[in-house]
């Protein structure tokens, strides 16, 4: 971490700016696909509802994924269904700033970057789908006159740890793994000169960066 | 730190990779019982807290020469009223900040003044925040979700891990200095 911390501060404002820019872009773009992305995820939870939520038809509305779940018959024999919000994509901002982290890290080649985005983003959709998963056990002891259980804490705790630390700390952990890591580590194929550019991309002396 | 520094050898290799799973570890227990705690506090329970914030948020629009009306933790401009509520408290980034900073092998006062700073930070940026939204409400409030869910999150994200990531380079610095 402390190298990555001081590859990033040596070109602190080139990664603030390149950081800034792809976040951007990326957002918009995300703005496009998030609807498909949230389908995606629906579309893997259906497969997992026999077993995990037996019942359940999950749909997409826009970005949001929700739960329809029939849990009464009305008089006139018509089951009746709830509707219950269960993940949002829209509002989903870590894959967009672990991408966009990555893509401006200094002194990896493109194609090392977009291996990176792969990886950091499909760990994070692995997040989401059990994030989705349990907020889908959640909102099932909501249900009207559905018995909790003894698992429904659990689940409002698990809800709640998804909800706060694994949306905040997952972006920040998988860059500093990614990119910190020692896969990430930008090492030179030969003894670099000391007056030569750095080869981690700084653009500096390697004596005033990564040789400091 | 000396290893760190340098060389690929095998005891460097070593020496990060214990060090790293130390400050996992601490970090991660720090976070939990920061986080856990935070999730007993209701709103009534820093109600003053809150009042102040909406006080410092209502402050800041009138710096803009905005007619700011304040009612307790609500706040109105430019024809939108928010309520400052426990989620706008910045109290969950700030813990996160501590527990990375508490986790960090630094002297103890070199910790505690960082996690003052850091705190300050935040605390300043979440009433910018907080102004900025309201702004967004009333001129644009088809974005404001976006902004407020999406955009704001992500920068307080950001700060927070670039002020570390700064913290602990120059306390890396100085601790060997």
């Amino acid at each position: 971490l402390i190298e990555l911390a001081r590859r990033l501060r040596a070109d602190a404002r080139g990664f603030a700016l390149r950081f800034v820019g792809w976040f951007a872009c990326l957002a918009l773009l995300w703005g496009v696909l998030s609807p498909a992305y949230a389908a995606v995820l629906a579309g893997i939870a259906q497969v997992t509802a026999p077993v995990l939520d037996p019942g359940t038809r999950y749909e997409t509305e826009g970005p949001k994924v929700v739960a329809v779940r029939p849990f009464d018959v009305a008089a006139d024999g018509r089951p009746r269904s709830s509707r219950q919000g269960l993940w949002s994509a829209a509002v989903t901002w870590n894959t967009t700033f672990l991408a966009a982290a990555l893509l401006a890290t200094p002194g990896w080649s493109w194609q090392r970057r977009w291996r990176a985005v792969a990886i950091g983003a499909g760990a994070l959709a692995a997040l989401h789908l059990t994030h989705l998963l349990v907020n889908a056990g959640f909102t099932r002891t909501r249900l009207p006159g559905a018995d909790p259980g003894s698992g429904a804490l659990v689940l409002e705790w698990l809800n709640g740890f998804f909800d706060i630390v694994v949306a905040t700390v997952a972006p920040i952990a998988l860059y500093a793994m990614l990119a910190g890591g020692r896969a990430g580590q930008v090492r030179a194929a030969a003894p670099v000169e000391r007056n030569a550019p750095c080869p981690c991309g700084s653009g500096l002396k390697y004596k005033r960066c990564c040789g400091a | 730190v000396a290893h760190s520094s340098g060389g690929d050898g095998e005891g460097s290799g070593s020496w990060l990779a214990s060090e790293a799973a130390a400050f996992c570890i601490r970090f991660a227990v720090i976070a939990a019982v920061a986080f856990t705690a935070l999730s007993l506090v209701t709103d009534d329970e820093i109600a003053p807290y809150l009042t102040a914030l909406a006080a410092a948020t209502a402050d800041c629009l009138a710096l803009f020469g905005l007619d700011v009306t304040r009612a307790g933790t609500l706040v109105s401009a430019v024809g939108f009223t928010i309520r400052v509520e426990g989620q706008c408290s910045a109290l969950y980034e700030t813990a996160l900040l501590g527990a990375a900073i508490l986790a960090s092998p630094f002297p103890v006062w070199r910790r505690l003044v960082g996690i003052v700073v850091g705190a300050s930070a935040i605390l300043v940026v979440n009433v910018v925040r907080i102004a900025s939204l309201v702004v967004i409400g009333g001129l644009a409030p088809r974005w404001f979700t976006s902004a407020h869910l999406f955009v704001w999150q992500a920068i307080l994200v950001a700060l927070i891990a670039s002020f570390w990531l700064v913290w602990i380079d120059r306390a890396r610095e100085a601790t060997a200095s």
